[in-house]
């Protein structure tokens, strides 16, 4: 076992160009960068300050705009409700072609179409808040047993009151949560933007960046920490809050007030969003159509895909999927090591608690693609950068959820090892791992399928993948060469998406 | 009254769940359908409101043949015909109330149901509804507060919401404990008698069928083998059943 996973390892550090000569050369050039940045140029920090608030900006108006389009999506895609089978599995169909293509593309891609600026950063976001909100909506709705539905229908209910006093209720706690979690996604997204010229912090990281300027770079770097872990605090306090709501009355006049007053307010915050995202919107409609008309025959060319281009999108897509499958590996196995530290029951003291969570938090605080920024520096172009910006960035987030995991196993599994005496690592390897490691494995398994996605986009700075090829046959709009490569892309993560789904079946 | 002809229910068009069966219960009737999992009961209980369309036969509420009705009048037909599950299913993070006032939703416009608004002689209904059950002190709670067997009388108080002439309770009391089943079983029992409404009851304890019910109907394989007033129904005939 421990052999096979040595030489899966080895063979996919040969095919990411592994190679500790060019980490161990690269290490002073990686230190200096460090070192440098150590001086952060704090008279910076305003020009920041104002592109971060834009980034903010297109984060929330793009996560508003994506969970709300969703959720009317969601009650026609939702396979119990549906009013048409055929809608149902057309439209499911085609989301789950458009959700195959990484943000980062739609971005680029928009970028062609709508020129350079926040827009089609805004609409990028807003597709793929759309696409994720939509999955996790629909899967909601088909929890929601059948007789519920029944019961509802069997006092004479029509289909527009099953679906306000029925579904609608467990979906509006829903709506608040899946707000926040694709948030924390988009966030992270639209940092990363400006790297294709779709607004937001990353136009000027990138700037600086290209001019060298690494006390500029510490500035941003600090202030988009502090920011993202924010928003992470923030969102994990509504969390937990929103499932302790209760409902404050004492007499039926009282509720009839407080039944007033909610649906009072949910329609003023829905107009209040609508008038913001209205207003956060500025493009002349002449410039939109003429980008709905040249999206419209880039669309068409890309129908027409360049078959002669195959040779480099299979070379392409092969360096994508091992610098995947490298980093959900090695990612894998650092957080196994990292969780047994980072979990409150299983670690040996309460320092390397707050150490581990703390690193576990910086790791998984970038987008994989700034942390592949600084690894491009020290180990130069190439999939290697990619690979281990990649495996860092899964160590945090499988560590973050794995130890979670342990921490709300049976506290009886490990004290039923314990008490034959010994000690917690043992306890560990015998009592909590063998109990949790099919949820670790499907963890790692949804991993690989968000690793798949980002491993796409790398390229576009350099980092390996297929998206160097992409992102300059969409600079140069060969669209007919793009159209095969967003199809080759989304044969892959299809093929993948369904191997884990089976797999993640197979387990439970 | 209740009729039924010839009913069929056929799943995926190969799975006879009811076969052929015909039968009649009077206004104020309390039936009792025993069996083993997968003799018909549940199915036969949703075909009555049309839950599940059955493949041949003919369903009479009084006079009126559901099997005929277009969606509109057979949304004003359900409002008259309770339905209880042995999940209760609330809306769990819904407060008491408004899981009651579901059951009025039949007698309210689209639009304003839409917007949460009911009339003072909707929350009438439901606080005398909630009463009966038992539960008034619980009006404000949180649905996912309650117990099982609480949540089996909310369930109840929503159907009667319905004014409704007959109830279907598929298995209310299987996922309770004893005591709770007794309880919800007689609160049953009071809404037969007080109001006069037919209940048809699938369970599968046999003595709470003897107990409670006035009339006993046995399923085996999807059909009828036996139809009893509660005292004819003797233990010889109980063991073929189950065997």
């Amino acid at each position: 076992m421990i052999f096979f996973l040595i030489m899966s390892l080895v063979f996919l550090g040969l095919m990411v160009n592994f190679s500790f000569i060019k980490i161990y050369k690269g290490i002073p050039s990686m230190y200096n960068l460090f070192e440098r940045m150590m001086s952060p140029n704090l008279a910076y920090g305003q020009e920041v300050f104002s592109k971060l608030l834009e980034t903010i900006e297109i984060a929330v108006t793009s996560t508003i705009m994506g969970v709300l389009l969703a959720i009317p999506f969601a009650l026609l895609t939702a396979r119990n409700i549906t009013p048409n089978k055929y809608i149902s599995i057309g439209l499911n169909t085609l989301f789950s072609f458009l959700r195959t293509i990484p943000n980062l593309i739609w971005a680029a891609l928009l970028v062609s179409i709508f020129s350079i600026g926040q827009l089609p950063g805004m609409m990028a976001l807003t597709i793929t808040a759309f696409l994720i909100s939509l999955k996790l909506f629909k899967e909601n709705i088909e929890t929601i047993s059948e007789n519920l539905i029944n019961s509802t229908k069997s006092v004479g209910a029509t289909r527009l009151q099953i679906l306000r006093h029925c579904v609608l209720p467990t979906m509006l706690e829903l709506t608040v949560s899946v707000f926040f979690m694709v948030f924390e996604t988009n966030i992270r997204s639209a940092t990363v933007l400006g790297l294709v010229g779709a607004g937001g912090i990353g136009q000027i990281m990138w700037r600086d960046l290209n001019h060298l300027r690494y006390d500029n770079l510490a500035t941003l770097i600090l202030m988009l920490f502090i920011t993202i872990l924010t928003i992470d605090g923030l969102s994990l306090l509504v969390r937990n809050q929103i499932k302790k709501t209760y409902i404050p009355c004492k007499s039926i006049e009282s509720h009839r007030r407080f039944i007033i007053f909610r649906g009072m307010t949910i329609l003023v915050i829905f107009l209040t969003i609508i008038l913001g995202v209205f207003n956060s919107i500025d493009i002349n409609m002449l410039r939109f159509k003429l980008g709905l008309e040249q999206a419209q025959s880039m669309i068409l060319r890309m129908f027409y895909i360049d078959l002669t281009y195959l040779p480099r999108l299979l070379e392409g897509i092969k360096e994508s999927f091992f610098i995947a499958i490298f980093s959900t590996l090695t990612g894998a196995i650092g957080a196994l090591f990292l969780s047994f530290f980072a979990a409150y029951n299983t670690s040996p003291s309460k320092a390397m608690v707050l150490i581990s969570k703390g690193i576990t938090n910086i790791l998984r605080t970038f987008p994989p693609i700034v942390t592949a920024i600084i690894f491009f520096r020290g180990v130069g172009p190439g999939p290697l950068a990619g690979s281990m910006a990649l495996s860092i960035y899964t160590t945090g987030v499988l560590t973050k959820l794995y130890s979670e995991v342990i921490e709300h196993s049976h506290e009886n599994t490990k004290n039923s090892i314990l008490s034959t005496g010994c000690s917690n690592l043992i306890s560990f390897r015998h009592g909590i791992l063998p109990q949790t490691l099919p949820t670790f494995i499907s963890l790692v398994l949804y991993r690989l399928e968000s690793n798949i996605r980002t491993s796409t986009i790398l390229g576009i700075i350099g980092a390996g993948g297929i998206g160097t090829i992409l992102s300059m046959n969409i600079t140069w709009r060969n669209w007919e060469r793009v159209g095969l490569l967003i199809l080759g892309i989304a044969v892959m993560v299809m093929i993948i998406d369904s191997l884990s789904y089976y797999l993640r079946k197979r387990m439970s | 009254m209740v009729k039924l002809e010839n009913i069929s229910v056929l799943y995926n068009q190969k799975t006879l769940a009811v076969d052929d069966i015909s039968l009649k219960v009077e206004q104020g009737e309390f039936l009792g359908i025993i069996g083993l999992s997968g003799s018909g009961k549940s199915s036969l209980l949703k075909t009555i409101n049309l839950l599940v369309k059955p493949s041949k036969g003919r369903i009479y509420v009084d006079e009126t043949d559901l099997t005929k009705l277009k969606d509109n009048s057979l949304r004003q037909i359900r409002r008259e015909i309770g339905f209880i599950f042995q999940d209760y299913n609330l809306v769990e993070r819904s407060s008491v109330l408004e899981n009651v006032l579901v059951g009025r939703l039949g007698y309210k416009s689209s639009l304003k149901s839409f917007f949460g608004l009911f009339d003072n002689n909707d929350y009438k209904i439901a606080t005398e509804a909630l009463e009966q059950v038992g539960l008034k002190e619980k009006t404000f709670v949180r649905a996912d507060q309650l117990s099982g067997g609480q949540k089996q009388r909310v369930a109840i108080a929503k159907t009667l919401c319905q004014n409704p002439k007959i109830i279907l309770a598929d298995e209310p009391v299987s996922s309770l404990d004893a005591s709770s089943a007794q309880i919800v079983m007689d609160y049953f029992k009071m809404i037969n008698e007080k109001r006069k409404i037919t209940i048809m009851i699938n369970l599968h304890d046999v003595n709470l069928a003897k107990k409670y019910c006035s009339r006993i109907i046995a399923l085996k394989n999807g059909r009828i083998f036996f139809d009893e007033k509660v005292g004819d129904v003797d233990d010889q005939q109980l063991q073929e059943l189950y065997q």
